[in-house]
């Protein structure tokens, strides 16, 4: 697979063994944001603001740290999507012109260049003897697709397989606690009886305080017989009359 | 398809649910547990007093202890006036010694009973709930 140059209706081949392609800058927007160290969404923020006057379907943000602040790239990733993948490129690293600015200049076809004017790297005429871009031998920065599917990749499975995990286990205990649950509920409904929980209750306390009564009454005529000389005793619940 | 941030809220979301999932089937298990020991303890207690102290048991009751004296060689008078069960027998001591143990073990709920000593024999006289 050859590294392809895309521009919006035309692609040209840059170098015939390499891999990947470069973004023509009509199908980004780019803007340097100098800020220091802030949030990854902070940045993206900042980027939405300085890009503004876009085109409306330019809806995805892209920021890359680099000494002095961010580099900030606007662009419609369903279109750009759509586009590598007519070039059969959906799994191959692709980089914004920009990205290779400190390349610059370099040939991009023949009778055009690569180069930077106020920051922002243009195609403009060869004028001269521009050399051809080497890969080998420009620093390349990560490059947009492939650093999206490695780093966030990565930590997007470990994600799905911890929720997935979490989702299991929570299922799994809550199973069991539901088990439990109805483990109760039938044995309470074993326990139930011809009477209501109250009713049993009102017979239990009328019960007990006929026991009471009968035990007081025992006691009492068990005291009774233990005197001497008794010939009559007559015992009631209220106590025991001896003679 | 979900991108790392959505998955951190499914993750969370996951977590919390399991937690409030977890909590109220808890609470809800200790609540059902503690009703149930509640109520097998009454239901055990209302059998117990049931089987002693219930209009059909104190019947067998009563006839059980007119069984026992009559056993015992004793003669029995027994009759029902006025809402009361009323039980008249002469006995000798030793029968009436474990009559009266027996009584209050095992017997009918009384309402009043009557012990006279008479010429080496004892009398007694029980007045019953019917």
């Amino acid at each position: 697979m050859p590294r392809l140059y895309i521009k919006e209706r035309e692609t040209t081949v840059l170098d015939e063994k390499g891999e990947g392609a470069v973004l023509a800058p009509s199908l980004y927007w780019y803007a340097f944001a100098p800020l220091k160290k802030v949030s990854q969404r902070r940045a993206r923020a900042m980027a939405d603001a300085l890009l503004k006057p876009r085109p409306k379907n330019y809806r995805d943000i892209v920021v890359q740290k680099r000494e002095g602040g961010y580099d900030c790239f606007a662009y419609d990733a369903e279109a750009l999507r759509r586009r590598l993948r007519q070039e059969g490129l959906e799994k191959e690293p692709v980089w914004f012109l920009q990205q290779l600015a400190h390349c610059t200049p370099f040939s991009l076809t023949n009778g055009r260049t690569a180069t930077v004017l106020n920051g922002i790297v243009l195609e403009v005429p060869a004028e001269g003897s521009e050399k051809a871009l080497s890969f080998a031998t420009c620093m390349l920065p990560e490059p947009l697709l492939k650093q999206k599917s490695t780093e966030s990749g990565e930590v997007l499975g470990w994600l799905k397989a911890a929720t997935v995990t979490v989702a299991v286990a929570a299922l799994l205990d809550i199973g069991s606690a539901w088990q439990e649950k109805r483990a109760w509920q039938a044995r309470l409904a074993s326990l139930k009886m011809d009477k209501t929980a109250y009713e049993m209750r009102a017979m239990v306390n009328r019960y007990e305080k006929v026991a009471g009564r009968l035990q007081a009454m025992g006691e009492a005529l068990a005291k009774a017989l233990k005197k001497r000389g008794v010939k009559h005793i007559i015992c009631t619940p209220k106590g025991c009359d001896v003679e | 398809m979900l991108n790392s941030a959505r998955w951190w809220g499914v993750l969370i979301a996951v977590v919390l649910l399991w937690g409030a999932s977890a909590w109220w089937l808890n609470t809800s298990n200790k609540k059902l547990a503690a009703e149930t020991a509640e109520r097998a303890a009454l239901v055990h207690r209302y059998k117990q007093l049931r089987a002693r102290y219930s209009p059909s048991a104190q019947k067998v009751a009563r006839k059980r202890l007119v069984e026992y004296i009559r056993r015992r060689g004793a003669e029995v008078k027994t009759r029902h006036e006025g809402g009361v069960w009323r039980l008249e027998a002469l006995v000798r001591p030793d029968v009436a010694e474990g009559f009266l143990k027996r009584l209050f073990m095992e017997g009918p709920v009384l309402k009043k009973v009557e012990i006279s000593q008479k010429k080496g024999s004892v009398w007694i006289v029980l007045e019953v709930h019917p």
